[in-house]
């Protein structure tokens, strides 16, 4: 038998990066189980995090278990660097790990992020963990998470192509809009998190590894570089990405690229890049700084191979 | 490198904290031991939603968020994630404990009595308005009885097990390390009963209580009487590394059984429901214990489906995700906003090979489309 | 080890933890991109067995060092079919008998399915011929030191997503096999 002096350490205001040993174990389990098996949900325990549910817990037991000391962090809400979660969260990160921040996606090694996935293209080295409120992909179809696991199990995926097939008879187009269900390798179908379609085709056969956490949920999964993720899609109707035609960034004069569209007054709107680190980057070489920015995913709103 | 705009929501959060921190102002270790010593009722409510057994960081809790309740259980549920596991206590019965009140509704009298212990069951609920006009409410002294009760009165469902009324229960020994432990692993489906039962054990009272009480109203199969509630004292018993245990303190514990009349084969039985929290929670306790019942019992009643009772009474979760449609959603409903205009989601070039026949309708478009 | 200074409010990782944390990191990268070979922070397996095992799992293992080690994160010694991880040393002639009992998973749960550290040489012998996930077309690995008919046991067993994850460990050299690769085995290279 293990004797009680052999389990405990010495005491630790709290452990690096704010999980103990056992509680980065049970992730570091998970999610090598979720690369082994692309998109396929791995359950965890998922501990509590000094965050609410719903907020990013997922991501940040992730995160945490990732960080060391010489991580390059970035952390993003729906692209933006400066989002009241995001700075929390990038705060709570550094201060759990002594690690340090930037905006700049080129220069971090670990980014989080909520509903977006970077303009500027990762690379292999890059870890990219994004929150997802929601795992289950068949969730619409079966509200019940027991059968979606059978369904899961059988690659029984007719009741969601059943359902596109209804949007589209129904409204003339399908009208998933973020969330895209996407088949990962061939065999299981994953929700990519509340990206824009603009992001899912990011995914497929990328350099980087991403890594999807749900904290609420209690579910991992994963897709390694240089795997297959495609959006569902029938043979004669396309999948389709949010059109950005005609898309100026008031700030930086981008066109091509995923936009927020800000309403004014008068009924008509203004954009702006989503991506702020990008935009950031853009604004900065428009004022004459030498700044480097990497080969995009899209090219003037063409999906670049 | 950090950049102004990245600053401007930090220094927002920031300011925000401080705004509601300065509210509630210094936080004092007097502060915190009189909330421990003031409201124990809240203290165990935080303790049992928690599932952390700790009552001066459960006071600090309720300090540090004012009494939001749902911040309290979210800050002490944080700090056990900290917390290593070095060890499992002994099981516990609580018809071995230190018994303080314990009634049955079922029988008028039961083996060891009715023991009303501290309860305002039968008070008048009047407010003592003097106090706040500077004369303190000093409560009459107690007036000990003859006889104490019993340390420790046996179950009620002893009774009605040698009476053959309910099935008798499973006393195969169990290590503790061997219980499924749900803060260890995610409840699947179909939940282990270790599981179902720690889960109301950490439940959101009000939930717990809605869904219990939606039951017991009409909407589910279950009229449950209550066999007996108990609040105790419970030793933990933890093992010794040369073998045996010893007694690590008190907690405060408690326990509901219900029982119901269901039919078996066409033949009526009772059947027995359990719930049981750390800290004193009665009305929790019997609403879970009555979902225990219902759970898995045949009906429509959203209370007869384990998955959704143990999902929506989680406390942190539901109150988390609840809170978290506060934060931005402007890219997903960007990419609603651009289906609903019919910009991108699937081409309007390329026909589908049977044309719809059913008109395009816009609402319903926009609802799926919502995120 | 960068210092750690400010309103950090976190203890710096304790050499354990450090220790641990290069580990996973190695295995993680190494299964993302099958047959790439990643660094550990120390030789051997146990190093590989510390950063995943808790009181949680289980193990086996035939090696009493490897064993003595692993015990004391609090996970439990059991039998080759029933564990969670398995730490083979050697997986030859005369002790693929244990490695080849170890769970694929059930189709309900595929991540029950164990995950195999193995002693190998690497660089060396027949040659693996890797495509799938992580891989950017196709990618060799030549492998010593494993009985060969390990590999064709493999593929006996494996029903993706059902199989085995392997670790091959040469020294402190870690090379990843999950299940989702595809793998063509020739022991006779030309």
């Amino acid at each position: 038998m293990t004797a009680l002096r052999d389990l405990v350490r010495p005491w630790q205001r709290y452990s690096y990066g704010f999980l103990d040993e056992s509680a980065k174990r049970a992730v570091r389990r998970g999610l090598l189980k979720a690369i082994a098996i692309p998109g396929c949900q791995i359950s965890y325990a998922s501990r509590e995090m000094p965050m609410a549910r719903g907020w990013g817990t997922g991501g940040l037991q992730v995160s945490l278990t990732l960080v060391e000391p010489e991580s390059v962090v970035k952390v993003i809400d729906q692209g933006a660097d400066d989002g009241v979660n995001a700075a929390n969260i990038r705060s709570f990160i550094a201060r759990a790990s002594g690690a340090r921040t930037t905006t700049d996606t080129l220069e971090a090694t670990l980014i989080q992020s909520r509903h977006r996935i970077p303009e500027e293209r990762l690379t292999r080295n890059q870890l990219l963990v994004l929150q997802v409120p929601d795992p289950e992909p068949l969730r619409a179809v079966v509200p019940d998470i027991s059968v979606a696991r059978i369904m899961h199990a059988d690659a029984d995926y007719g009741l969601m192509w059943l359902k596109l097939y209804e949007q589209l008879v129904q409204a003339g187009r399908v009208t998933q809009s973020s969330s895209y269900p996407s088949l990962v390798n061939g065999r299981h179908i994953m929700s990519p998190s509340p990206i824009p379609r603009w992001d899912t085709p990011k995914l497929h056969q990328a350099e980087n590894l991403t890594l999807l956490s749900a904290g609420r949920e209690k579910r991992l999964y994963a897709v390694p570089p240089w795997t297959d993720v495609k959006p569902l899609e029938f043979s004669d109707v396309a999948f389709k990405v949010e059109d950005q035609t005609g898309r100026v960034c008031e700030r930086t004069g981008a066109t091509g690229q995923f936009m927020n569209e800000m309403p004014l007054l008068d009924g008509t709107s203004t954009f702006e890049l989503s991506d702020a680190g990008f935009a950031e980057k853009l604004a900065r070489r428009r004022a004459g700084e030498a700044v480097t920015i990497g080969p995009t995913y899209y090219v003037d709103g063409e999906l670049q191979p | 490198m950090a950049y102004v705009a990245a600053r401007g929501g930090e220094t927002a959060i920031k300011q925000a904290e401080c705004l509601f921190r300065e509210a509630l102002g210094s936080i004092t270790e007097e502060r915190v031991c009189e909330i421990q010593r003031s409201l124990p009722y809240l203290v165990d409510r935080v303790m049992g939603e928690a599932s952390l057994y700790a009552p001066d960081l459960a006071a600090l809790a309720l300090a540090q968020s004012g009494g939001e309740l749902s911040e309290a259980v979210l800050l002490l549920r944080a700090y056990r994630t900290t917390q290593p596991r070095i060890a499992y206590a002994a099981p516990i019965a609580l018809d071995r404990q230190l018994t303080v009140r314990r009634i049955s509704a079922a029988f008028k009298d039961v083996p060891g009595g009715q023991v009303l212990g501290p309860t305002l069951d039968y008070s008048h609920r009047t407010l003592k308005t003097e106090v706040l006009a500077g004369q303190p409410f000093t409560p009459t002294p107690v007036t000990p009885a003859e006889k104490p009760s019993e340390r420790a009165p046996p179950a009620v469902a002893g009774w009605l097990r040698d009476q053959g009324l309910v099935p008798p229960a499973d006393d195969t020994e169990q290590d503790s390390g061997d219980i499924p432990d749900l803060t260890r692993e995610p409840v699947l489906f179909p939940a282990p009963r270790a599981h179902t039962l720690q889960a109301l054990a950490r439940s959101d009272t009000g939930g717990t209580l809605a869904l219990g009480y939606a039951s017991m109203r009409g909407y589910g199969s279950v009229h449950p009487t209550v066999n007996e509630v108990r609040l105790c004292e419970a030793d933990v018993m933890m093992p010794h590394p040369k073998g045996g245990h010893f007694n690590a303190g008190r907690v405060r514990v408690s326990e509901a059984e219900v029982v119901s009349r269901a039919q078996v084969d066409g033949k009526p039985i009772l059947k027995l429901g359990f719930a049981a929290t750390l800290g004193w929670n009665e009305v929790k306790t019997i609403a879970a214990a009555t979902l225990d019942l219902a759970m898995n019992t045949a009906g429509a009643h959203p209370a007869n489906e384990t998955e959704f009772v143990l999902y929506h009474t989680e406390p942190i979760e539901s109150a988390g995700f609840c809170l978290h449609f506060k934060l931005p959603h402007y890219v997903t409903f960007q990419s609603a906003l651009d289906v609903f205009r019919g910009g991108g989601a699937a081409a309007d070039e390329a026909s589908p090979e049977e044309p719809p026949d059913v008109a395009p309708d816009d609402t319903p478009v926009l609802e799926e489309a919502l995120p | 080890m960068a210092a750690i200074v400010g309103d950090v409010f976190a203890d710096a990782p304790t050499p354990e933890e450090r220790r641990a944390h290069l580990a996973y990191d190695a295995l993680m990268r190494a299964l993302a991109e099958p047959g790439e070979p990643y660094r550990l922070p120390e030789p051997g397996l146990a190093v590989a067995g510390e950063c995943l095992l808790d009181l949680e799992v289980s193990f086996f293992t035939p090696d009493p060092e490897v064993r003595r080690r692993l015990t004391l994160t609090g996970a439990r010694p059991t039998t080759p079919e029933s564990a969670d991880y398995l730490l083979l040393p050697q997986v030859d002639a005369d002790t693929i008998a244990d490695a080849v009992k170890a769970s694929a998973g059930d189709p309900l749960y595929p991540d029950r399915s164990a995950t195999l550290f193995i002693g190998a040489r690497l660089g060396s012998g027949g040659r693996l011929r890797l495509s799938g996930p992580g891989i950017r077309g196709r990618r060799d690995l030549l492998v010593d030191g494993i009985a060969w008919s390990f590999w064709q046991e493999r593929e006996r067993r494996r029903r993706y997503p059902l199989g085995w994850d392997i670790f091959l460990v040469d020294g402190d050299q870690v090379v990843g096999l999950p299940r989702s690769t595809e793998l063509e085995a020739d022991p006779w290279p030309m």
